[in-house]
């Protein structure tokens, strides 16, 4: 990659001469530009800079500098690739050292957590750390006090697991793996009958922009309220509905809609590409009217692209991408409803197939 | 420049462990290893000290065993159903 793009700048300079010199550097004033904006990636370029310095100068002032700038850029990056419905999961993370007067203990905040951190040459370690901080302190607010610790350390460990995937290092991840998700799976078999269920909604692409928005509106709708069970039973219910949908099999026919006290959201799939090219899209339409008349509060729509139709049947491929378009249209048209959002992302199917799909989360709007 | 909503979470830098536990007046009680692990019980050193939280205005400390951490961190959430 780097190689690439040596030879592409020798390339435009021999070929345009002092215009090809000037054309990269209003590149790099660009890049510099973009790099000043944003301050996950001028965090990152600080990290290069006081992780050589530190190399040098061996100064524990540098060494604080790279540890605090490499663990922000790292995990502020990872989880802007992290979608939770239209926003992203979980907050950015700012790291302080700690400088306190002495005697004065009361500068540690109730229930605020303070961590050491290991040297910079284990700073996968202070990484994960902190992925692990930052999810406790910053997700399922709101809900936390109704969780059953299975199913709360599962969805942590997933979301946790997402932030690192997205860090892209794979010494972070092995040390996870190999120290903290297969130990903790492994403590007993709730929580591995509860991981086993939020991966798979996660590999179909539901936990971050379906479960855990649900949890999210849900935490609003009970604010205030004690804890109760009956609670717990509604999200632990949420989740094994969802479950049911991320394992359905081709032509299996599962719940589509959940309905409890706090929660009514209705799911409509369009997963069988022969469907909608065969019967178009009235099918789905009446589908969505049904869910409409349920009053149900929140709607889903998940379209499953067949993963090889683009390279096998381009026709069929172009009649499919056409009609879920026209289903999006008169879904507008035809229903009174706010559109929260509509997201484009990859996944994986029951049989590791990776396939296109997309989500769209409508929210209705009912006259009374 | 962009600001956003931020999680401050506060570190102690791995050379300024002594320090930390001179700032929080709790030296001697390391020395003469007094201070417990809430979770596994384990004694705490400038070693293995991993996460210090105040709860109920008492300093509770965790080594640095991953299932503890993971433990400690939960069990600060609060009371469960």
């Amino acid at each position: 990659m780097k190689l690439d793009w040596i030879k592409f700048i020798i390339e435009l300079v021999i070929k345009y001469g002092v215009w090809g010199i000037i054309s990269i550097l209003i590149g790099i004033i660009l890049y510099l530009l973009r790099v000043s904006l944003d301050e996950d990636l001028s965090a990152r370029w600080r990290s290069h800079f006081y992780k050589a310095a530190y190399k040098i100068s061996g100064k524990s002032g540098a060494e604080k500098k790279y540890i605090e700038n490499d663990i922000s850029s790292s995990i502020n990056l990872a989880r802007r690739k992290m979608p939770f419905g239209k926003e992203h999961l979980p907050k950015a993370i700012k790291v302080e050292w700690f400088e306190g007067v002495e005697g004065e203990t009361s500068h540690i905040k109730e229930n605020e957590i303070v961590v050491r951190l290991d040297p910079s040459e284990l700073q996968e370690r202070n990484i994960i750390l902190l992925a692990n901080a930052l999810v406790k302190q910053t997700s399922l607010i709101g809900i936390r006090y109704i969780l059953k610790e299975p199913l709360e350390i599962s969805m942590d460990l997933n979301l946790v697991k997402n932030l690192l995937t997205e860090i892209g290092n794979r010494r972070i991840l092995d040390w996870f793996f190999r120290n903290e998700y297969r130990p903790i799976i492994n403590k007993s078999d709730e929580i591995r009958e509860w991981n086993e269920k939020i991966v798979e909604i996660d590999e179909r692409g539901l936990f971050t922009r379906l479960l855990l928005v649900e949890l999210d509106e849900y935490s609003k709708r009970i604010l205030g309220k004690p804890p109760h069970l009956v609670k717990f039973f509604e999200i632990a219910g949420l989740v094994d509905f969802l479950y049911k949908i991320a394992t359905k099999a081709l032509g299996q026919d599962v719940p589509l809609d959940y309905i409890k006290w706090h929660i009514k959201i209705g799911v409509i799939i369009v997963g069988e590409t022969s469907k909608i090219l065969d019967d178009g899209v009235d099918p789905y339409l009446k589908a969505f009217t049904y869910i409409m008349n349920r009053q149900l509060t929140s709607i889903y729509i998940i379209q499953f692209d067949k993963a090889l139709l683009g390279h096998r049947d381009p026709e069929a491929y172009e009649e499919f991408i056409k009609f879920t378009q026209e289903l999006e249209k008169r879904i507008q048209e035809k229903f009174k409803i706010n559109k929260d959002f509509e997201l484009l992302y990859k996944c994986r199917d029951l049989l590791g197939n990776t396939r296109k799909a997309k989500i769209f989360h409508y929210i209705p709007v009912y006259v009374s | 420049m962009i600001r956003r909503e931020k999680e401050v979470i506060r570190a102690i830098y791995h050379r300024e462990v002594t320090n930390f536990f001179k700032l929080i007046r709790l030296s001697e009680k390391l020395a003469q290893r007094e201070i417990n692990c809430s979770i596994c019980g384990e004694i705490i050193t400038l070693d293995n000290f991993r996460v210090v939280t105040r709860k109920s205005d008492k300093l509770l400390f965790c080594c640095n065993n991953e299932l503890c951490i993971q433990n400690f961190t939960s069990y600060l959430k609060g009371d469960k159903v």
